[in-house]
C-alpha cells in the first residue's frame, strides 16, 4: 500500500529584492516530481546542495504548500488536510538544531511528547524506552548544551519518535557524526523500519544510502531524475571504472590540460588539503591510468584502479557539478 | 481539552525554565526591577515629590513587565528559529497559537514576579509607603494585565516571526511605549494624539486600572473615571488582541509560511 503519492510536485519561491524598487525573481525549487513510496519502505532521496530534497521534505511535512501537483501522505492532501497528517508523521533535520539545549534531555523529550498529545502514563514508559534506545540513559538529566554532537544528534532522531510516526523524515540525519556515531544512527534507522514505520531519508553519504534505502529518488536542480533500487542505479555506471590519483603541486592548468587524457572529460578533482584527488570514470581503465602516470610523472604517488560505485553513478547523473 | 491544557501548561514551565537558565533573562527579572525602582525612587524624591510610592512600583513593575513581554514575543521567536524547533512548533499537532500562548504565559508570568520584587524593595530597601486601597480590585486588576499583557504578546509574536530583525524591532519599540503609556508621569500631560498610540497598548490600561485599584479615590492625574472604566479598557484591549492573534495566524502561518515559503529561518 502507498503511504506517500508525490504527482508532478513543483514549487516556485519568489525572492525578492531592492528596496526602493522591488525585484522579482522566480526560482524554481521543485518540478514535476513524481514518485511514491510504500508503507513501511526506506525511501532515500539524493542530490546535490539546493536540488530540492530539503523541499520535498518540507512540503511532505506540511510546512509548506506546493505550486503545482499534489502530495498524499496516508491518504491525505498535505496542502487541504495537514491537521490530518502531522500527529501520525514526525521529522528530524540534520546538525545539531531542533533541540532545547538548556533543557535536559528528558524535559526534551517530554515537552514534545506533551505536543503529540502522548498521556503522562503512556510517556513514563515510553521516555525511559527511547532514551534507552539512544544510549543516552545515563545522561538524561543533563542539560543538552553539555552533550557531545553524536548525543544532541541521536536525541534529536528518538525525539521524533514521541507519537510513534507512521512515517518518518529524516533530512541529513548523521550529517557531522564520526563513523561510529552514524553507524549508531544508522542502526536506529533500521530498526525503525523493521518496526513497520516508512522512512524518507535524505543524505550526502552514499554509503548510507546504500545499506539502508530500499529505493533511491536522485534529484537533481529540482527535477527527479533517477529513481530505482540502488544495485539498479548502480548498474548505470556498469562497465565503468575508475582511475584515481593523489597529486601534489598541478597548477589550474596542467589539470586543465588533462581533460584530453581518454575518458577524462568527466574528471572530478576533491582537495585533501595539499594534495589532490583525481578521478577519471572510463571503459578503458588501463589505458587511461597508463596515460595518467605518464603525463602526472613523478607528481603523483600512486595510480589505481577500482571499479565504480554508487557515488560515481550519482555523479555521472548529477553532471558532476553541485 | 486536557491534553491542550497540558500543552499548554508544559509550554509555560518549559518556557519559564528555558529563560531562567539564562544569565541574562535572570538578571532581568530578578536584578532589573530593583535597579528601575531605585533610580525612578531617587528622581522622585528629588523632586520632593509626596506620594510616588505608586509611580514607583508600578511604573518600575510594569516596565519590567513589558520587556519580558517583548521577549517572550519576539527575542524568544528569533531563539527558536535559530535553534531550529520553531518549525518543529509550527507541524505539531497541538496548535501553533496555544504552544505559543503557553510560552508567552512563562515568560509573562516570570515577568508579573517582577511587579512583586519592585513592591518589596521599594518597601523594605528604600522606605517607600504604599497602602493598597481595594486589595480585590487589584488582584482583578493584575489578572486583567496577565491576560492582556498575553495578547499582545502574541500579536507581536506572530509579526515577529516573519523577520530576522525582530529583535531590533522589539528593542526599539520599548522606549516609545514606556513614554507612551504614562508610567512615570499622567499621560493627560501628553498630547492627545500621542496618548491614542499608548491606548492601543495595555500598558496605558494597565497603569491606569492598577493606579484606582491602589490609590482608590486618592488617584490624581489619571484619564479614566473609574477602576471599572479602566479595567474594561484593559480587558477589551486584551480580547482584540487575542482576536487579531487569531486571524495573523491564519495569515501570517497559512499565507506567508505556507503558500510563500517566507518562514525567516537560517
Amino acid at each position: 500500500m502507498e503511504t506517500i503519492r508525490v504527482t508532478d510536485l513543483g514549487r516556485i519561491y519568489v525572492i525578492e529584492s531592492g528596496f526602493w524598487r522591488r525585484k522579482r525573481k522566480e526560482v524554481d525549487a521543485l518540478s514535476q516530481v513524481t514518485f511514491s513510496v510504500a508503507g513501511g519502505e526506506i525511501f532515500g532521496l539524493l542530490g546535490p546542495n539546493g536540488a530540492g530534497k530539503t523541499t520535498t521534505i518540507k512540503i511532505l511535512t506540511t510546512l509548506l504548500l506546493p505550486t503545482t501537483g499534489t502530495a498524499e501522505v496516508l491518504g491525505y492532501d498535505v496542502a487541504r488536510k495537514p491537521t490530518a497528517i502531522r500527529p501520525r508523521i514526525n521529522v528530524v533535520f540534520g546538525g545539531e538544531r531542533t533541540l532545547y539545549w538548556r533543557l535536559t534531555g528528558r524535559d526534551n523529550l517530554q515537552y514534545f511528547a506533551d505536543l503529540y498529545r502522548v498521556s503522562p502514563r503512556r510517556q513514563r514508559e515510553l521516555i525511559g524506552r527511547l532514551l534507552e534506545q539512544a544510549g543516552l540513559t545515563e545522561a538524561a538529566d543533563r542539560r543538552v548544551e553539555t552533550y557531545s554532537k553524536g548525543m544532541k544528534q541521536r536525541l534529536s532522531i528518538v525525539r521524533a519518535l514521541v507519537n510513534n510516526p507512521e512515517v518518518l523524515f529524516l533530512d541529513e540525519p548523521t550529517i557531522g557524526l564520526d563513523p561510529v556515531g552514524a553507524q549508531a544512527a544508522r542502526e536506529l534507522i533500521a530498526a525503525l523500519a523493521e518496526g513497520g514505520a516508512t522512512v524518507i531519508l535524505t543524505t550526502h553519504y552514499m554509503l548510507e544510502a546504500e545499506l539502508l534505502c530500499g529505493r533511491i529518488g536522485i534529484i537533481n536542480h529540482g527535477r527527479l531524475v533517477a529513481l530505482d533500487s540502488p544495485a539498479a542505479l548502480k548498474r548505470l555506471a556498469v562497465g565503468l571504472s575508475v582511475v584515481e590519483a593523489v597529486t601534489a603541486g598541478l597548477s589550474p592548468g596542467d589539470l586543465e590540460s588533462l581533460r584530453d587524457l581518454p575518458g577524462a572529460g568527466a574528471m572530478q578533482s576533491v582537495s585533501l588539503g595539499a594534495r589532490l584527488l583525481l578521478q577519471i570514470p572510463t571503459v578503458t581503465p588501463e589505458a587511461t591510468a597508463e596515460a595518467l602516470s605518464e603525463r602526472l610523472g613523478g607528481r603523483a604517488a600512486e595510480v589505481r584502479v577500482r571499479e565504480a560505485n554508487l557515488e560515481d553513478a550519482y555523479i555521472r547523473l548529477v553532471g558532476g557539478k553541485s | 481539552m486536557r491534553s491542550t491544557l497540558r500543552a499548554i501548561l508544559r509550554s509555560a514551565f518549559t518556557q519559564a525554565e528555558h529563560s531562567l537558565a539564562r544569565s541574562m533573562m535572570r538578571f532581568v527579572v530578578l536584578f532589573q526591577p530593583i535597579i528601575f525602582t531605585t533610580i525612578s525612587c531617587y528622581m522622585f524624591r528629588w523632586w520632593g515629590a509626596d506620594d510616588f510610592g505608586e509611580y514607583v512600583i508600578v511604573g518600575s513593575g510594569l516596565m519590567t513587565l513589558w520587556m519580558t513581554t517583548l521577549w517572550s514575543s519576539a527575542t524568544d521567536i528569533n531563539r527558536e528559529r535559530w535553534m531550529g524547533t520553531l518549525e518543529l512548533l509550527l507541524i505539531a499537532p497541538v496548535a501553533f497559537p496555544v504552544i505559543l500562548l503557553g510560552k508567552i504565559l512563562g515568560n509573562t508570568a516570570l515577568g508579573l514576579l517582577t511587579l512583586g520584587i519592585s513592591y518589596v524593595w521599594a518597601r523594605l530597601g528604600l522606605g517607600v509607603s504604599i497602602t493598597i486601597a481595594d486589595p480585590a480590585a487589584l488582584v482583578l486588576a493584575l489578572v486583567l494585565v496577565l491576560f492582556s499583557f498575553v495578547g499582545f504578546a502574541l500579536v507581536l509574536a506572530h509579526l515577529f516571526m516573519l523577520s530576522r530583525q525582530a529583535n531590533v524591532i522589539a528593542n526599539g519599540l520599548s522606549f516609545p511605549i514606556y513614554l507612551a503609556s504614562g508610567l512615570y508621569f499622567p499621560l493627560t500631560i501628553l498630547p492627545a494624539w500621542f496618548r491614542c498610540i499608548g491606548l492601543c497598548t495595555p500598558m496605558a490600561w494597565a497603569r491606569e486600572a492598577i493606579r484606582w485599584a491602589v490609590l482608590g479615590e486618592a488617584a490624581t492625574g489619571l484619564w479614566t473615571t473609574s477602576f471599572a472604566s479602566a479595567a474594561t479598557g484593559l480587558a477589551v484591549v486584551g480580547l482584540v488582541d487575542f482576536v487579531l492573534a487569531f486571524v495573523l495566524f491564519r495569515l501570517v502561518f497559512e499565507r506567508k509560511i505556507r503558500q510563500a515559503g517566507q518562514l525567516a529561518v537560517a
